[in-house]
Protein backbone atom coordinates (compact mmCIF):
# COMPACT_ATOMS: atom_id res chain seq x y z
CA UNK A 1 0.00 0.00 0.00
CA UNK A 2 3.00 2.43 -0.88
CA UNK A 3 0.75 4.38 -2.78
CA UNK A 4 -1.61 5.61 0.02
CA UNK A 5 1.22 7.18 1.85
CA UNK A 6 -0.02 10.96 -0.74
CA UNK A 7 -0.01 13.37 1.81
CA UNK A 8 -3.55 14.64 1.62
CA UNK A 9 -6.62 11.79 2.29
CA UNK A 10 -8.49 10.84 -0.48
CA UNK A 11 -11.45 12.74 -1.25
CA UNK A 12 -15.27 11.19 -1.94
CA UNK A 13 -14.26 11.90 -5.87
CA UNK A 14 -11.09 9.68 -6.12
CA UNK A 15 -13.25 6.93 -3.59
CA UNK A 16 -16.26 6.55 -6.11
CA UNK A 17 -13.21 6.66 -8.45
CA UNK A 18 -11.71 3.81 -7.48
CA UNK A 19 -14.99 1.65 -6.46
CA UNK A 20 -16.04 2.03 -9.91
CA UNK A 21 -12.98 1.18 -11.80
CA UNK A 22 -12.31 -2.31 -9.50
CA UNK A 23 -16.14 -3.35 -10.60
CA UNK A 24 -17.62 -4.38 -13.71
CA UNK A 25 -21.30 -4.40 -12.48
CA UNK A 26 -23.03 -0.99 -11.89
CA UNK A 27 -23.18 0.22 -8.18
CA UNK A 28 -26.01 2.43 -6.97
CA UNK A 29 -25.68 5.41 -5.55
CA UNK A 30 -26.58 3.88 -2.11
CA UNK A 31 -23.90 1.34 -2.08
CA UNK A 32 -21.26 3.89 -3.27
CA UNK A 33 -22.68 5.93 -0.18
CA UNK A 34 -21.98 2.97 2.41
CA UNK A 35 -18.49 2.01 0.82
CA UNK A 36 -17.50 5.28 0.63
CA UNK A 37 -18.45 6.15 4.77
CA UNK A 38 -19.50 9.23 5.20
CA UNK A 39 -21.68 10.50 2.18
CA UNK A 40 -25.11 10.43 1.10
CA UNK A 41 -26.54 8.83 -2.04
CA UNK A 42 -27.43 13.04 -3.53
CA UNK A 43 -23.82 13.67 -2.84
CA UNK A 44 -22.59 10.54 -4.50
CA UNK A 45 -24.07 11.72 -7.68
CA UNK A 46 -22.99 15.30 -7.08
CA UNK A 47 -19.63 13.59 -7.31
CA UNK A 48 -20.36 11.57 -10.30
CA UNK A 49 -21.28 14.74 -11.83
CA UNK A 50 -17.96 16.11 -11.06
CA UNK A 51 -15.90 13.12 -12.03
CA UNK A 52 -17.87 13.32 -15.75
CA UNK A 53 -16.83 17.07 -15.70
CA UNK A 54 -13.06 16.42 -15.49
CA UNK A 55 -13.40 12.88 -18.13
CA UNK A 56 -14.67 15.44 -20.40
CA UNK A 57 -12.38 18.13 -19.89
CA UNK A 58 -9.29 15.79 -19.75
CA UNK A 59 -10.58 14.04 -23.01
CA UNK A 60 -10.80 10.84 -21.44
CA UNK A 61 -11.50 7.38 -23.11
CA UNK A 62 -14.55 6.60 -20.80
CA UNK A 63 -17.23 8.08 -18.65
CA UNK A 64 -19.24 7.41 -15.49
CA UNK A 65 -22.62 6.10 -16.87
CA UNK A 66 -26.03 5.77 -14.81
CA UNK A 67 -27.42 2.11 -15.66
CA UNK A 68 -29.98 -0.03 -14.22
CA UNK A 69 -30.47 2.01 -11.19
CA UNK A 70 -26.37 2.00 -10.08
CA UNK A 71 -23.42 3.30 -11.97
CA UNK A 72 -20.79 1.86 -14.50
CA UNK A 73 -17.82 3.29 -16.02
CA UNK A 74 -18.30 2.40 -19.70
CA UNK A 75 -16.12 3.37 -22.65
CA UNK A 76 -16.90 6.57 -24.60
CA UNK A 77 -18.56 5.54 -27.81
CA UNK A 78 -16.33 6.88 -30.46
CA UNK A 79 -13.58 3.71 -28.97
CA UNK A 80 -16.36 1.30 -30.58
CA UNK A 81 -14.33 0.23 -33.63
CA UNK A 82 -11.18 -0.48 -31.56
CA UNK A 83 -12.54 -1.73 -28.12
CA UNK A 84 -14.50 -4.50 -30.58
CA UNK A 85 -11.46 -5.84 -31.73
CA UNK A 86 -11.03 -7.11 -27.83
CA UNK A 87 -13.40 -9.80 -29.02
CA UNK A 88 -12.65 -12.23 -31.57
CA UNK A 89 -16.09 -13.55 -32.38
CA UNK A 90 -18.80 -11.56 -34.21
CA UNK A 91 -20.91 -8.98 -31.75
CA UNK A 92 -23.93 -10.68 -30.26
CA UNK A 93 -26.80 -9.77 -32.55
CA UNK A 94 -29.23 -7.19 -32.57
CA UNK A 95 -32.63 -7.90 -31.26
CA UNK A 96 -35.40 -8.66 -34.01
CA UNK A 97 -38.16 -6.33 -34.49
CA UNK A 98 -40.70 -9.14 -33.34
CA UNK A 99 -38.41 -9.61 -30.01
CA UNK A 100 -38.14 -5.73 -29.41
CA UNK A 101 -41.91 -5.23 -29.73
CA UNK A 102 -42.60 -8.08 -27.32
CA UNK A 103 -40.05 -7.17 -24.87
CA UNK A 104 -41.74 -3.26 -25.23
CA UNK A 105 -44.92 -4.78 -24.36
CA UNK A 106 -43.53 -7.15 -21.10
CA UNK A 107 -41.77 -4.17 -20.02
CA UNK A 108 -45.19 -2.34 -19.87
CA UNK A 109 -47.41 -4.80 -18.40
CA UNK A 110 -45.45 -6.79 -16.10
CA UNK A 111 -45.97 -9.19 -15.02
CA UNK A 112 -47.99 -10.53 -18.19
CA UNK A 113 -48.80 -13.59 -19.40
CA UNK A 114 -47.91 -15.35 -23.13
CA UNK A 115 -51.66 -14.88 -23.84
CA UNK A 116 -51.66 -11.39 -22.99
CA UNK A 117 -48.81 -10.69 -25.29
CA UNK A 118 -50.39 -12.66 -28.06
CA UNK A 119 -53.33 -10.23 -28.00
CA UNK A 120 -51.72 -7.20 -28.12
CA UNK A 121 -49.38 -8.25 -30.62
CA UNK A 122 -51.39 -10.75 -33.03
CA UNK A 123 -49.41 -13.57 -32.96
CA UNK A 124 -47.43 -16.30 -31.18
CA UNK A 125 -44.84 -15.27 -29.10
CA UNK A 126 -43.54 -18.73 -28.56
CA UNK A 127 -40.36 -18.69 -30.07
CA UNK A 128 -39.63 -14.90 -29.39
CA UNK A 129 -40.53 -15.38 -25.58
CA UNK A 130 -37.85 -18.15 -25.61
CA UNK A 131 -35.20 -16.50 -27.52
CA UNK A 132 -36.08 -13.33 -24.92
CA UNK A 133 -35.18 -15.83 -21.64
CA UNK A 134 -32.22 -17.36 -22.97
CA UNK A 135 -30.93 -13.58 -23.51
CA UNK A 136 -31.72 -13.20 -19.96
CA UNK A 137 -34.25 -9.98 -21.00
CA UNK A 138 -36.84 -11.35 -19.71
CA UNK A 139 -37.32 -14.00 -16.98
CA UNK A 140 -40.04 -15.87 -15.25
CA UNK A 141 -42.14 -12.97 -12.66
CA UNK A 142 -44.44 -15.28 -10.97
CA UNK A 143 -48.01 -17.14 -11.99
CA UNK A 144 -51.37 -15.86 -12.76
CA UNK A 145 -54.15 -16.39 -10.91
CA UNK A 146 -56.21 -17.45 -14.08
CA UNK A 147 -57.18 -21.03 -15.59
CA UNK A 148 -53.61 -23.25 -15.22
CA UNK A 149 -52.28 -20.44 -13.90
CA UNK A 150 -50.19 -19.11 -16.59
CA UNK A 151 -46.51 -18.19 -16.06
CA UNK A 152 -46.02 -14.60 -16.09
CA UNK A 153 -43.09 -12.66 -17.92
CA UNK A 154 -40.80 -9.45 -16.53
CA UNK A 155 -37.99 -7.93 -17.58
CA UNK A 156 -34.57 -8.38 -15.79
CA UNK A 157 -31.72 -6.28 -14.43
CA UNK A 158 -29.74 -7.10 -17.61
CA UNK A 159 -32.72 -5.97 -19.02
CA UNK A 160 -31.88 -2.25 -18.11
CA UNK A 161 -28.12 -2.81 -18.84
CA UNK A 162 -28.64 -4.06 -22.19
CA UNK A 163 -30.53 -0.81 -23.30
CA UNK A 164 -28.40 0.93 -21.11
CA UNK A 165 -31.59 2.39 -19.10
CA UNK A 166 -31.51 3.34 -15.45
CA UNK A 167 -34.78 2.04 -14.83
CA UNK A 168 -38.50 0.99 -16.22
CA UNK A 169 -39.22 4.56 -15.88
CA UNK A 170 -36.50 5.85 -17.95
CA UNK A 171 -38.55 4.75 -21.26
CA UNK A 172 -41.69 6.83 -22.46
CA UNK A 173 -44.47 7.30 -19.88
CA UNK A 174 -47.47 5.51 -21.54
CA UNK A 175 -49.52 8.44 -20.25
CA UNK A 176 -47.49 10.55 -22.69
CA UNK A 177 -48.54 8.42 -25.66
CA UNK A 178 -52.28 8.27 -24.61
CA UNK A 179 -52.22 12.25 -24.37
CA UNK A 180 -50.86 11.79 -28.09
CA UNK A 181 -53.76 9.50 -29.04
CA UNK A 182 -56.11 11.66 -26.92
CA UNK A 183 -55.51 14.62 -29.01
CA UNK A 184 -56.21 13.09 -31.87
CA UNK A 185 -59.19 11.48 -31.30
CA UNK A 186 -60.43 15.08 -29.94
CA UNK A 187 -59.78 16.17 -33.30
CA UNK A 188 -61.72 13.78 -35.03
CA UNK A 189 -64.77 14.34 -33.39
CA UNK A 190 -64.75 17.93 -34.06
CA UNK B 1 -58.07 9.87 -49.45
CA UNK B 2 -55.54 9.55 -52.42
CA UNK B 3 -56.71 6.78 -54.92
CA UNK B 4 -53.66 4.38 -55.32
CA UNK B 5 -53.95 1.69 -58.27
CA UNK B 6 -54.49 -1.67 -56.91
CA UNK B 7 -52.04 -3.62 -58.78
CA UNK B 8 -49.14 -1.68 -58.11
CA UNK B 9 -50.61 -1.47 -54.60
CA UNK B 10 -50.71 -5.25 -54.26
CA UNK B 11 -47.20 -5.91 -55.35
CA UNK B 12 -45.97 -3.23 -53.28
CA UNK B 13 -47.74 -4.89 -50.36
CA UNK B 14 -46.92 -8.65 -51.56
CA UNK B 15 -42.61 -7.91 -50.80
CA UNK B 16 -43.19 -6.42 -47.68
CA UNK B 17 -42.42 -8.44 -44.40
CA UNK B 18 -44.95 -8.12 -41.49
CA UNK B 19 -44.56 -8.59 -38.25
CA UNK B 20 -48.46 -9.69 -37.88
CA UNK B 21 -52.09 -8.63 -39.02
CA UNK B 22 -52.01 -6.15 -37.12
CA UNK B 23 -48.74 -4.46 -38.31
CA UNK B 24 -50.03 -5.12 -41.90
CA UNK B 25 -52.87 -2.84 -40.58
CA UNK B 26 -50.99 -0.40 -39.47
CA UNK B 27 -49.06 0.41 -42.47
CA UNK B 28 -52.43 0.16 -44.60
CA UNK B 29 -54.33 2.92 -42.27
CA UNK B 30 -50.58 4.66 -42.38
CA UNK B 31 -50.26 4.75 -46.10
CA UNK B 32 -53.57 5.34 -47.01
CA UNK B 33 -53.72 8.20 -44.80
CA UNK B 34 -56.76 7.87 -43.34
CA UNK B 35 -58.02 8.41 -39.82
CA UNK B 36 -57.65 5.66 -37.72
CA UNK B 37 -61.03 6.68 -35.65
CA UNK B 38 -63.06 6.44 -39.52
CA UNK B 39 -61.56 3.56 -41.27
CA UNK B 40 -62.88 3.32 -44.32
CA UNK B 41 -63.17 -0.77 -43.78
CA UNK B 42 -64.36 -1.74 -47.06
CA UNK B 43 -60.87 -0.52 -48.39
CA UNK B 44 -58.85 -1.42 -45.97
CA UNK B 45 -60.34 -5.19 -45.72
CA UNK B 46 -59.67 -5.42 -49.35
CA UNK B 47 -55.99 -4.97 -49.34
CA UNK B 48 -55.55 -6.49 -46.53
CA UNK B 49 -57.43 -9.75 -48.25
CA UNK B 50 -55.41 -9.22 -51.49
CA UNK B 51 -51.87 -9.21 -49.09
CA UNK B 52 -52.86 -12.35 -47.09
CA UNK B 53 -53.74 -14.11 -50.75
CA UNK B 54 -49.93 -12.81 -52.03
CA UNK B 55 -48.53 -14.83 -49.16
CA UNK B 56 -46.46 -18.06 -50.04
CA UNK B 57 -46.57 -21.69 -48.85
CA UNK B 58 -43.66 -21.14 -46.83
CA UNK B 59 -45.58 -18.48 -44.26
CA UNK B 60 -48.53 -21.14 -43.93
CA UNK B 61 -47.67 -20.80 -40.05
CA UNK B 62 -48.32 -17.20 -40.01
CA UNK B 63 -51.34 -17.24 -42.62
CA UNK B 64 -53.61 -18.62 -39.38
CA UNK B 65 -53.27 -14.83 -37.46
CA UNK B 66 -53.58 -13.04 -40.82
CA UNK B 67 -56.71 -14.67 -41.79
CA UNK B 68 -58.08 -14.27 -38.46
CA UNK B 69 -58.30 -10.60 -38.77
CA UNK B 70 -59.35 -11.01 -42.01
CA UNK B 71 -62.50 -12.45 -40.64
CA UNK B 72 -62.48 -9.89 -38.22
CA UNK B 73 -62.34 -6.86 -40.80
CA UNK B 74 -65.13 -8.72 -42.80
CA UNK B 75 -67.27 -9.65 -40.03
CA UNK B 76 -67.20 -5.42 -39.60
CA UNK B 77 -67.20 -4.40 -42.52
CA UNK B 78 -70.87 -6.70 -42.37
CA UNK B 79 -72.18 -4.92 -39.57
CA UNK B 80 -71.02 -1.62 -41.27
CA UNK B 81 -73.40 -2.48 -43.99
CA UNK B 82 -76.24 -2.97 -41.77
CA UNK B 83 -78.68 0.13 -41.51
CA UNK B 84 -77.70 1.57 -38.14
CA UNK B 85 -80.90 1.69 -36.33
CA UNK B 86 -81.96 4.96 -35.44
CA UNK B 87 -80.45 6.14 -32.06
CA UNK B 88 -82.75 8.17 -30.31
CA UNK B 89 -81.65 9.61 -27.21
CA UNK B 90 -80.29 6.97 -26.23
CA UNK B 91 -76.37 6.15 -26.08
CA UNK B 92 -74.89 6.23 -29.12
CA UNK B 93 -74.56 2.69 -30.75
CA UNK B 94 -71.03 1.34 -30.44
CA UNK B 95 -69.13 1.52 -33.58
CA UNK B 96 -68.36 -1.94 -34.73
CA UNK B 97 -64.92 -0.79 -35.69
CA UNK B 98 -64.12 0.82 -32.07
CA UNK B 99 -62.27 -2.66 -30.79
CA UNK B 100 -60.36 -2.87 -33.86
CA UNK B 101 -58.99 0.36 -33.69
CA UNK B 102 -58.35 0.32 -29.72
CA UNK B 103 -56.22 -2.37 -30.75
CA UNK B 104 -54.16 -1.00 -33.75
CA UNK B 105 -53.40 2.09 -31.26
CA UNK B 106 -52.01 0.19 -28.52
CA UNK B 107 -50.42 -1.98 -31.00
CA UNK B 108 -48.88 1.31 -32.49
CA UNK B 109 -47.82 2.35 -28.88
CA UNK B 110 -45.63 -0.59 -28.41
CA UNK B 111 -44.24 0.10 -32.12
CA UNK B 112 -43.53 3.32 -30.92
CA UNK B 113 -41.88 2.17 -27.63
CA UNK B 114 -39.91 -0.48 -29.58
CA UNK B 115 -38.67 1.83 -31.86
CA UNK B 116 -37.36 4.00 -28.52
CA UNK B 117 -35.55 0.67 -27.18
CA UNK B 118 -34.11 0.08 -30.62
CA UNK B 119 -32.30 3.92 -30.51
CA UNK B 120 -31.08 3.04 -27.30
CA UNK B 121 -29.86 -1.06 -28.51
CA UNK B 122 -27.76 1.05 -31.06
CA UNK B 123 -26.56 3.92 -28.30
CA UNK B 124 -25.36 0.87 -25.91
CA UNK B 125 -23.70 -1.53 -28.28
CA UNK B 126 -21.15 1.41 -29.13
CA UNK B 127 -20.06 1.77 -25.12
CA UNK B 128 -17.79 -1.02 -22.97
CA UNK B 129 -18.28 -1.59 -19.56
CA UNK B 130 -15.51 -2.36 -17.37
CA UNK B 131 -14.45 -6.68 -17.47
CA UNK B 132 -15.86 -6.60 -21.56
CA UNK B 133 -12.97 -8.78 -22.58
CA UNK B 134 -13.09 -10.72 -19.72
CA UNK B 135 -16.68 -11.88 -20.12
CA UNK B 136 -16.38 -11.87 -24.08
CA UNK B 137 -14.25 -14.64 -23.18
CA UNK B 138 -16.19 -16.53 -20.76
CA UNK B 139 -18.95 -16.84 -22.84
CA UNK B 140 -16.78 -18.32 -25.90
CA UNK B 141 -14.76 -21.06 -23.29
CA UNK B 142 -18.99 -21.71 -22.62
CA UNK B 143 -19.84 -21.67 -25.75
CA UNK B 144 -16.80 -24.25 -27.04
CA UNK B 145 -17.40 -26.58 -23.36
CA UNK B 146 -21.41 -26.54 -24.66
CA UNK B 147 -20.01 -27.60 -28.05
CA UNK B 148 -18.28 -30.86 -26.83
CA UNK B 149 -19.43 -31.70 -23.24
CA UNK B 150 -15.73 -32.42 -22.30
CA UNK B 151 -14.44 -31.15 -19.45
CA UNK B 152 -11.51 -31.21 -17.25
CA UNK B 153 -12.69 -31.63 -13.95
CA UNK B 154 -13.99 -28.71 -13.16
CA UNK B 155 -17.24 -27.88 -14.05
CA UNK B 156 -17.01 -26.90 -17.28
CA UNK B 157 -18.99 -28.26 -19.82
CA UNK B 158 -22.69 -27.18 -20.31
CA UNK B 159 -24.94 -30.22 -18.40
CA UNK B 160 -27.58 -31.19 -21.39
CA UNK B 161 -30.78 -32.83 -20.28
CA UNK B 162 -29.15 -36.12 -20.47
CA UNK B 163 -26.86 -35.71 -18.58
CA UNK B 164 -28.77 -34.59 -15.89
CA UNK B 165 -31.56 -37.44 -16.34
CA UNK B 166 -28.07 -39.77 -16.13
CA UNK B 167 -27.09 -38.04 -12.54
CA UNK B 168 -30.50 -38.20 -11.57
CA UNK B 169 -31.06 -42.01 -12.12
CA UNK B 170 -27.99 -42.63 -10.88
CA UNK B 171 -29.24 -40.93 -7.75
CA UNK B 172 -32.00 -43.07 -7.59
CA UNK B 173 -30.63 -46.02 -8.09
CA UNK B 174 -28.69 -45.50 -4.84
CA UNK B 175 -31.22 -44.78 -3.04
CA UNK B 176 -32.97 -48.12 -4.07
CA UNK B 177 -31.96 -49.74 -0.85
CA UNK B 178 -34.77 -47.40 0.85
CA UNK B 179 -37.74 -49.66 -0.02
CA UNK B 180 -39.76 -48.25 2.19
CA UNK B 181 -43.55 -47.71 0.55
CA UNK B 182 -45.38 -44.93 2.06
CA UNK B 183 -48.37 -43.59 -0.20
CA UNK B 184 -49.65 -40.39 1.22
CA UNK B 185 -50.61 -36.82 -0.13
CA UNK B 186 -47.20 -35.15 -1.13
CA UNK B 187 -46.95 -32.36 1.80
CA UNK B 188 -44.76 -30.47 -0.51
CA UNK B 189 -45.31 -28.70 -3.84
CA UNK B 190 -42.86 -28.04 -6.93
CA UNK B 191 -42.85 -23.75 -5.71
CA UNK B 192 -41.49 -25.19 -2.14
CA UNK B 193 -38.72 -26.72 -3.47
CA UNK B 194 -38.16 -23.92 -6.14
CA UNK B 195 -38.16 -21.93 -2.70
CA UNK B 196 -35.77 -24.78 -1.14
CA UNK B 197 -33.14 -24.61 -4.42
CA UNK B 198 -33.11 -20.61 -4.35
CA UNK B 199 -32.07 -20.49 -0.99
CA UNK B 200 -29.56 -23.03 -1.35
CA UNK B 201 -28.22 -21.04 -4.30
CA UNK B 202 -28.29 -17.58 -2.10
CA UNK B 203 -26.62 -19.07 0.65
CA UNK B 204 -23.70 -20.96 -1.39
CA UNK B 205 -23.72 -19.25 -4.28
CA UNK B 206 -23.73 -22.38 -6.18
CA UNK B 207 -24.37 -26.00 -5.33
CA UNK B 208 -24.50 -29.57 -6.68
CA UNK B 209 -27.13 -31.96 -7.53
CA UNK B 210 -26.16 -34.00 -4.99
CA UNK B 211 -26.48 -31.34 -2.01
CA UNK B 212 -30.05 -30.73 -3.34
CA UNK B 213 -31.75 -34.24 -2.82
CA UNK B 214 -31.82 -34.96 0.91
CA UNK B 215 -30.95 -38.49 1.69
CA UNK B 216 -33.75 -37.95 4.37
CA UNK B 217 -36.45 -37.40 1.87
CA UNK B 218 -38.61 -39.79 0.72
CA UNK B 219 -37.91 -40.77 -3.19
CA UNK B 220 -40.97 -39.06 -3.96
CA UNK B 221 -39.62 -35.78 -2.94
CA UNK B 222 -36.60 -36.22 -5.04
CA UNK B 223 -38.64 -36.16 -7.95
CA UNK B 224 -40.29 -32.79 -7.01
CA UNK B 225 -36.65 -31.50 -6.52
CA UNK B 226 -35.94 -32.67 -10.01
CA UNK B 227 -39.04 -31.36 -11.23
CA UNK B 228 -38.27 -28.06 -9.80
CA UNK B 229 -34.98 -28.32 -10.77
CA UNK B 230 -35.64 -28.80 -14.54
CA UNK B 231 -38.75 -25.39 -14.30
CA UNK B 232 -35.78 -23.56 -13.18
CA UNK B 233 -33.31 -24.42 -15.69
CA UNK B 234 -35.87 -24.05 -18.60
CA UNK B 235 -36.57 -20.48 -17.04
CA UNK B 236 -32.88 -19.66 -17.11
CA UNK B 237 -32.99 -19.43 -13.06
CA UNK B 238 -29.89 -21.58 -12.81
CA UNK B 239 -27.67 -22.52 -14.97
CA UNK B 240 -26.21 -26.61 -14.87
CA UNK B 241 -22.62 -27.69 -15.52
CA UNK B 242 -20.70 -30.70 -15.61
CA UNK B 243 -17.22 -31.74 -15.70
CA UNK B 244 -16.87 -35.61 -16.85
CA UNK B 245 -19.17 -37.62 -18.06
CA UNK B 246 -21.30 -39.03 -15.44
CA UNK B 247 -19.06 -36.74 -13.40
CA UNK B 248 -20.90 -34.22 -10.66
CA UNK B 249 -23.30 -31.85 -11.92
CA UNK B 250 -22.94 -28.68 -10.57
CA UNK B 251 -25.62 -26.19 -10.04
CA UNK B 252 -25.22 -21.99 -10.66
CA UNK B 253 -27.61 -19.26 -10.53
CA UNK B 254 -28.81 -18.69 -14.00
CA UNK B 255 -27.66 -14.97 -15.09
CA UNK B 256 -31.09 -13.56 -15.22
CA UNK B 257 -31.44 -13.17 -11.07
CA UNK B 258 -27.94 -12.97 -9.89
CA UNK B 259 -28.80 -9.55 -8.80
Amino acid sequence: MSESRDDAPPSAGEIVEALLFATDEPLTARGLAALVGDATPAVIEDVIAALNADYLRERRAFRIEPVAGGYQIVTRSAFAPWVRRLRASPPTPRLSQAALETLAIVAYKQPVSRAELEAIRGVSVDGVLRTLVERELVTIAGRGEGLGRPLLYGTTAHFLEYFGLTGLDALPRPEELEILFADREREGEA
Amino acid sequence: MADIDPDIQSVKLAALDFEGPLDLLVYLVQTNEVDIYDIPIALIAEQFLEYVESMTPERLAEAGDFLLMAATLLRIKAQMLLPQPTAGDEEKIEDPRRELVLKIIEYQQFLEIAEHLREHESARRLVFPRGYRDWVEEDAAEDAAGGTREGRGEPGGRASLADLLRAFAALMRQAERDRAHRLEPLPISIEDKVRFIRRHLLGAGRTTLRELFLPAEPRAYWIVTFIALLEMAREGELRLRQGDTFGEVHVYPGKSNRR
